[in-house]
């Protein structure tokens, strides 16, 4: 009898410390975590906690009740991205030449990173570069795959942004409205840009071939004879410079979307896939590294990432959308005619 | 002192845990990636296939097509198969292990299926959401939806890729409905419907709305995107029955019921009045199942004795041989001694 009465308290005593344990840890952690993340060893963490609370307004309270104003302007200033103003002139000051006119071949790549998967093609003429839209402009988005075929595409990725709800209800945005400017055989086929002198960041060609990224009115747009135009950025490689030297931009990690140009003229279209398990995503300064580091682009930019993000190439999408549907409807997109 | 040595282990366990997993985020998840390989990938040329005849087996279950026809599936044994309609390729769609396929449903315009699976052998567990995607021969896993008893079944399930928004309607052993709504963040919430019981939902395309059909009294509700705001009503004038047969391009399809059978089909905005919305009337009273609304908004009317489908508004008939099995966008899928044919609308 003594020996069942012992085992069954010592039962008892374990299963409170074990509880008791549960709770201290729970407490210890929720005190202490916030203090590991702000003030611990790990930069990059604190970062993008910071950068992800401040630019949100509803959840700045998490970075100012732990950190000094100062303190977090100084984190925040780490992530700003430099703006390189592109130089003006078309031609041989431009920096890029286009070597490759009326050549036909598109090289693909696949990308493997430690957190991503990508898709690279290499069109070496310029001048087969479009923007294309949906034929329901306003009404409805299309798929970058149905735009491009309807082009007559052999590839394509998706351009520009668009408001992504629909009366209210958010993330449903069926890429009927477009954000910016969207313009294709030099016709404007939507504005949103009201002053002509307004400088928005603009992913857009020239007549000649040239590859027009970052900030750049209608107006000057007119003047350097461009003929392809949607709104999106921000630029990633300016004249041959990074634009983001400190930080990973600040846009934390999604599929993305890019468009780059060599010096020889040749575009780079690159998709990385995300959200899901074996590519979580990527940060802008990685797609940044990876065009100006294993790509030599002169010039690059972002361009409308998460769902939308899709590469079109042969009458097939390659990468992998990371909605659960699929490919999502667009506004617009880029593609290469054939 | 016991305790003092107890607590400082413990301190030490919760302090290194999140170092650790700190150190992880910090140097894998968000550390610049900078070692990347790149892979020049050659494209081989494949030859064009043959065109076949498809035949399912004699046991085959619920046939159904994708959109354009291009591939169809069926359950063999309650085993989910894949045809590839071009060269009659058959593939198995599996279920992960210990479970069981037990809904699929293919999109409305692409060739991807929405899968739902429930563990085999268990009285209750959780119903999750698969999406497949044809073309990459991959399943992912979209959300598991909540708890359930062994006898709720998926009855429906409807998709607006353009919003991108799935509905999952789940019968509760015949005595209530459960509405699920997930949103292309992979959000999930449960919709509260006013009829507890829903015979039947469709979603609108550009808006973010679902209409539902109460089971007992035939009424028609429409969602509003403000949870706050109570699902309206939609009634048309001199109408006792109403049934709802669907949802294309915006509008909603309704037809009226007299004593189970349908003569009069009502349709248009749920924005708009319904003392303007369009009327079609049908020649001979049908039965609802023999309705079908296409994606570009035509209602097909099927005659099984004839084997014929008519189109209600212009009244072109196409005619079919053997079993209407289903109607796609495009045409019809019947099946002749187990060989499946497709016949396009006329």
């Amino acid at each position: 009898m003594r020996e069942i009465k012992i085992s069954k308290k010592k039962k008892k005593s374990t299963s409170t410390l074990v509880l008791l344990f549960i709770i201290f840890e729970l407490t210890f952690t929720a005190i202490t975590g916030p203090f590991m993340v702000y003030y611990g060893p790990f930069k990059n963490v604190k970062t993008t906690v910071v950068g992800a609370a401040m630019t949100t307004l509803t959840l700045q309270w998490l970075a100012t009740s732990f950190l000094s104003d100062k303190k977090i302007e100084q984190i925040m200033s780490e992530q700003k991205m430099e703006s390189i103003v592109q130089d003006k002139t078309d031609g041989e000051n431009s920096g890029v030449t286009v070597e490759n006119k009326d050549d036909n071949n598109i090289e693909r790549y696949d990308v493997k990173g430690n957190k991503f998967k990508g898709y690279i093609l290499i069109i070496n003429d310029p001048t087969r570069i479009k923007v294309g839209y949906s034929s329901m402009l306003g009404e409805e988005g299309q798929l970058t795959s149905d735009i491009a075929k309807d082009n007559n595409a052999i590839a394509a990725i998706n351009g520009g942004g668009f408001t992504d709800e629909v009366a209210g209800s958010k993330w449903t945005g069926t890429g009927a409205n477009p954000a910016g400017i969207i313009m294709t055989g030099g016709k404007t086929v939507y504005n949103g840009i009201k002053n002509e002198n307004e400088k928005r960041q603009v992913v857009a060609l020239t007549g000649s071939g040239r590859l027009l990224v970052g900030l750049h009115s209608i107006k000057e747009m007119k003047e350097l004879g461009t003929t392809e135009a949607v709104s999106f950025g921000p630029a990633l490689i300016v004249n041959g410079k990074k634009t983001i030297t400190t930080g990973d931009g600040g846009w934390g990690i999604a599929p993305r979307t890019a468009i780059a140009q060599r010096k020889d003229g040749a575009i780079i279209l690159l998709v990385i896939d995300g959200r899901q398990v074996n590519s979580l995503g990527a940060t802008l300064r990685e797609v940044q590294d990876l065009l100006f580091d294993e790509y030599g682009a002169y010039n690059a930019t972002n361009l409308d990432g998460g769902s939308s993000s899709t590469l079109f190439y042969n009458d097939e999408v390659i990468n992998r959308p990371s909605d659960s549907l699929g490919e999502r409807s667009v506004p617009s997109i880029i593609y290469v005619e054939k | 002192m016991k305790w003092m040595k107890r607590i400082s282990i413990w301190i030490v366990f919760s302090l290194s845990l999140q170092c650790l997993g700190l150190f992880y985020i910090d140097k894998y998840i968000l550390a610049t990636d900078s070692k990347v390989a790149s892979k020049k990938v050659v494209e081989d040329v494949s030859k064009a296939e043959e065109i076949v005849d498809i035949t399912v087996p004699e046991k085959a279950e619920t046939v159904l097509v994708s959109y354009d026809a291009k591939y169809l599936t069926y359950y063999e044994d309650e085993n989910l198969k894949l045809v590839n309609c071009k060269d009659g390729k058959i593939k198995n769609i599996n279920a992960e292990e210990g479970s069981k396929i037990c809904f699929s449903e293919w999109l409305p315009d692409r060739n991807r299926i929405l899968l739902v699976e429930r563990k085999t052998g268990n009285e209750s567990s959780n119903l999750v959401l698969y999406s497949y995607d044809v073309l990459k021969n991959e399943k992912v896993i979209v959300k598991e939806l909540g708890w359930s008893g062994s006898k709720s079944e998926v009855e429906n399930i409807q998709t607006s890729p353009l919003t991108g928004v799935i509905y999952i309607q789940v019968s509760n052993e015949g005595l209530s409905s459960s509405i699920y709504r997930i949103d292309r963040m992979g959000e999930i919430n449960k919709k509260n419907t006013i009829p507890k019981l829903v015979s039947n939902i469709a979603v609108l395309r550009r808006e973010d709305k679902l209409v539902y059909e109460g089971s007992v009294y035939n009424k028609i509700y429409v969602t509003n995107t403000d949870e706050n705001i109570k699902d309206e009503s939609i009634s048309i004038e001199g109408v006792d029955r109403l049934t709802l047969i669907g949802a294309q391009n915006d509008n909603v399809y309704l037809a009226e019921l007299k004593d189970d059978l349908v003569s009069k089909i009502y349709y248009g905005k749920t924005s708009e009045d319904t003392s303007t919305w369009k009327e079609l009337d049908l020649q001979n009273p049908s039965k609802e199942k023999d309705l079908f609304v296409s994606a570009d908004g035509k209602v097909y009317q099927n005659d099984e004795l004839r084997g014929v489908v008519t189109e209600i508004s212009s009244g072109i008939e196409t005619s079919y041989e053997g079993e209407l099995s289903q109607m796609y966008t495009k045409g019809i899928v019947s099946l002749v001694n187990n060989k499946v044919s497709f016949v396009p609308f006329k």
